[in-house]
């Protein structure tokens, strides 16, 4: 079945759009469960195409608007496989989109930060994920959609609840080694 | 109890008794119990426990484990449990009346004390007969006094079912539990004892009991207790083909009898049909031309049915579908009585016209094949096995009928969702009056966790409200929904025929512009549905036509998917920012959570379709299904 979807783009087609919008949608066992299964897909589209393109440009935007929306925390490490698994595809436009991303001025070091993903070892999930939130750490808590630099479709407008929860500067990554006070619950074992 | 040690040990043995006493006794149905029970257990646990649902969740595992102690018990001691359990039974079922009334149909309740009391002995015996069947399997070393005990036991088996045979039960639940009891016992724990099938299927063919309509929830019952008799005798007829086949003419005679009786309704008619469809489809004593000749006969009951010239030509539009429904007039009737003024419907008590046109439609929707040719598919389907030559003969017969009914199906199915599609088919009407049939198609559901009544009330909420406003609307959507669902399973069912279903060249484009065509339509959960349906027909798809199957349906069911879900969750997302503090959180709730449920059960099927790993492995399993 797999084979048979994948060698017919107009069948396929219908399906990735789906996979785009369920990557937004507010259900973190769907998000990510499909952004498992794109991931899987991702070795198939090597070779330049309307598929690749549409991984590299459509896919990519939803996944880093995900990423830095407060509600998607739990997704992160999926989310930041894909993207970083998107970046391998193509040398072009995910580096686009990502210097087009509010506070990504850098080339020089956007650049850097994507060579050593090339460079690293692609089988380290754990590290391609913490370079790709390393690199994309900047715009965390900002609404892309209101930079006007990515192009989709018109804009929401959100209501002033929302707006003041987008704006709270608190940055959803996990930062380890922070959580207080566990000294007391090592304690109880007799040592740590 | 479920290691050796525990199980042989000494200690136990000496409790063996004293357990399988207690299990039996504690097998009631406490939670059916009124609240203001003198029953000490019930008073006992309503102290210990709060809160209805944990009630509940305690009474489920408790049931499992008693269950579960009597399964291994009789699976250690066959003989001696058995014969203590169906002594038992024996005696309660003598001794049912001997504290109360006798039964009568005006004070008949689902829930009544004889009824909890079989109930709970017919749990204890389900549970010994598993335990049975799993010593049956594992039978040790000594094979002849295994045989030994064996037959000793089904015979045990064989004369209890004799004697309770024998008893006839007037409450139509406590019927109804001792048939499914029964049917165990025949087709699970006898399944060579073709004469005690057969004095069953007797017993089941002349069980009836006087319907009353004046006692609603008797006569619901009676009519319940009568598909459930035709439902065990297809099965018996599945199991015991060849063994009803050397009786078959006085089986027909009866049979016709019966369905030539007026009391009979058209539903039991075709389950009836189907019964004798079934003994000559599945025995294996008639040579192929009489039997193939003698199903051809019966299926072309379907056929005609779908052939139909003035048939085809009333459901060409959908004005006409509507008319042949009996709701040709649907509007004119909402708006001269006043549907958009009345807020509460469920109390609003609807008029003697309102009762006929809701009777009409009820009617006339019966009159659709739909029924007849679900019940023969399933006749024809069930509990076979690909490639056998049962199978064979099911699919050639149908090769000839799908063709014919094909085009009304798909213009049926497309219909009933277009009905949903308040833009292209009600938009002529008057803007509050497009209002109102959105009312009427609004469900009333019920969801675990998230409703605050209980399910119980809830249908008997729903069912006390028929003749009202609300129920008017509930016939409505309910006959609507119910030529949809019938028409997802007969495409279902279709599809066990593989190629002659998948093969026929002008399918895939129509089924799909059906199936498709309307369905951003309807609600998330009955899209779940169609889902669920389309998840077969794409799954079902022999590899070698997989290109000319799947390119339509699978485009126009993703299609809809993504323009459905992704309208829903930002419907949700507005919702929750404009939500104040009075809003009614249980809606949202429920909304949420359908529509969750729909999201990750469409992400499933692209998680099954795009899966490399599995795609060999389901391949290799579809000969077999």
């Amino acid at each position: 079945m797999c084979d048979f979807l994948l060698s017919s783009p107009s069948v396929l087609e219908p399906i990735l759009m789906f996979c785009n919008s369920t990557i937004r949608v507010r259900d973190t066992r769907s998000v990510v469960t499909i952004v498992r299964v794109l991931r899987t897909l991702l070795p198939h589209f090597k070779e330049k195409s309307p598929i690749r393109d549409y991984f590299c440009n459509d896919i990519l935007k939803s996944a880093i608007t995900s990423l830095h929306e407060p509600y998607f925390v739990d997704c992160q490490k999926e989310l930041a496989s894909l993207i970083a698994g998107i970046i391998h595809l193509d040398d072009e436009i995910p580096r686009s989109i990502i210097l087009s991303l509010p506070g990504m001025g850098d080339y020089n070091r956007v650049d850097r930060r994507l060579a050593k993903l090339r460079n690293a070892n692609r089988s380290d999930e754990r590290m391609q994920r913490s370079i790709v939130l390393d690199l994309l750490s900047s715009i965390k808590g900002v609404s892309i959609h209101e930079q006007g630099k990515i192009q989709r479709s018109a804009p929401k407008k959100r209501s002033a609840a929302m707006e003041q929860y987008m704006a709270v500067d608190q940055a959803p990554a996990i930062v380890r080694g922070t959580s207080p006070g566990l000294a007391g619950v090592a304690d109880m074992f007799g040592e740590s | 109890m479920r290691s050796r040690i525990v199980r042989d040990s000494d200690v136990v043995n000496s409790m063996v008794g004293g357990l399988l006493e207690t299990c039996c006794a504690r097998l009631i149905r406490y939670e059916s119990l009124p609240e203001d029970t003198e029953d000490i257990t019930l008073q006992f646990l309503n102290e210990d426990i709060d809160t209805v649902p944990e009630r509940h969740a305690f009474l489920g595992n408790y049931r499992r484990f008693c269950a579960d102690i009597i399964e291994v018990l009789v699976r250690r001691t066959p003989v001696e449990a058995m014969q203590h359990i169906l002594a038992q039974a024996t005696n309660m079922l003598s001794n049912l009346y001997s504290d109360k009334p006798a039964f009568q149909p005006q004070t008949f309740s689902k829930n009544s004390a004889a009824v909890l009391q079989v109930d709970a002995q017919v749990t204890v015996i389900d549970a010994a007969i598993k335990g049975y069947l799993k010593w049956l399997n594992t039978q040790g070393e000594d094979m002849q006094a295994d045989e030994r005990k064996r037959a000793t036991l089904e015979h045990s088996f064989e004369e209890w079912g004799r004697q309770i045979l024998q008893a006839r039960f007037e409450d139509p639940e406590i019927a109804k539990k001792v048939i499914s009891l029964m049917s165990t016992f025949s087709t699970k724990a006898l399944p060579d004892r073709s004469a005690f099938a057969l004095s069953f299927l007797e017993y089941m063919l002349t069980i009836r009991l006087a319907d009353n309509p004046d006692f609603a929830q008797y006569s619901d019952a009676v009519k319940d207790l009568e598909r459930i008799c035709s439902l065990e005798m297809q099965k018996l007829a599945m199991k015991f083909a060849d063994d009803f086949m050397n009786v078959y003419e006085q089986l027909e005679n009866k049979v016709n009898e019966m369905i030539a009786d007026p009391t009979t309704d058209e539903r039991q008619r075709m389950a009836y049909s189907a019964f004798l469809f079934i003994i000559i489809h599945r025995c294996t004593t008639l040579d192929k031309a009489t039997q193939e000749q003698r199903m051809r006969q019966m299926l072309n009951q379907v056929k005609d049915a779908w052939a139909n010239d003035g048939f085809s030509k009333s459901i060409s539009e959908f004005q006409s579908f509507c008319g042949i429904l009996g709701m040709g007039q649907l509007p004119e009737f909402l708006a001269a009585n006043n549907f958009r003024g009345v807020q509460d419907w469920s109390s609003q008590p609807l008029g003697s016209d309102g009762q006929a046109l809701q009777a009409t439609v009820l009617e006339r929707s019966q009159q659709l094949p739909l029924r007849l040719t679900k019940t023969m598919l399933a006749a024809s389907t069930e509990k076979l096995r690909d490639g056998s030559p049962a199978y064979e003969t099911a699919a050639a017969l149908w090769a000839e009928a799908i063709p014919i009914l094909l085009p009304n199906l798909l213009q049926l199915v497309s219909h009933a969702q277009a009905f949903n599609d308040i833009e292209s088919n009600w938009s002529h009407l008057p803007p509050e009056l497009q209002q109102v049939i959105r009312r009427v198609l609004t469900d009333r559901f019920w969801q675990a966790g998230i409703s605050t009544e209980s399910r119980d009330d809830f249908f008997a909420r729903v069912s006390g409200s028929k003749s009202t406003y609300e129920g008017f609307a509930s016939t409505i959507r309910g006959t609507v929904r119910q030529i949809r669902e019938s028409s997802y399973y007969i495409l279902y069912s279709l599809t066990k025929f593989r190629d002659h279903f998948y093969g026929i060249s002008e399918l895939p484009g129509p089924l799909s512009q059906a199936l498709f065509g309307h369905a951003h339509a309807l609600t998330a959960h009955h899209l779940s549905v169609l889902l669920t349906v389309s998840t077969h027909l794409i799954e079902g798809c022999p590899a070698h036509l997989r290109s000319h199957f799947l390119p339509p349906m699978v485009q126009g069911l993703f299609r809809e998917l993504d323009r459905k879900i992704s309208a829903e969750w930002n419907e949700v997302a507005r919702q929750v920012a404009e939500s104040g503090d009075n809003d009614n959180l249980t809606d949202e709730m429920k909304t949420e959570s359908i529509l969750r449920q729909l999201t990750y059960s469409s992400v499933s099927l692209v998680a099954v379709l795009l899966d490399s790993r599995q795609g060999t492995l389901r391949h290799n399993r579809h000969p077999c299904r």
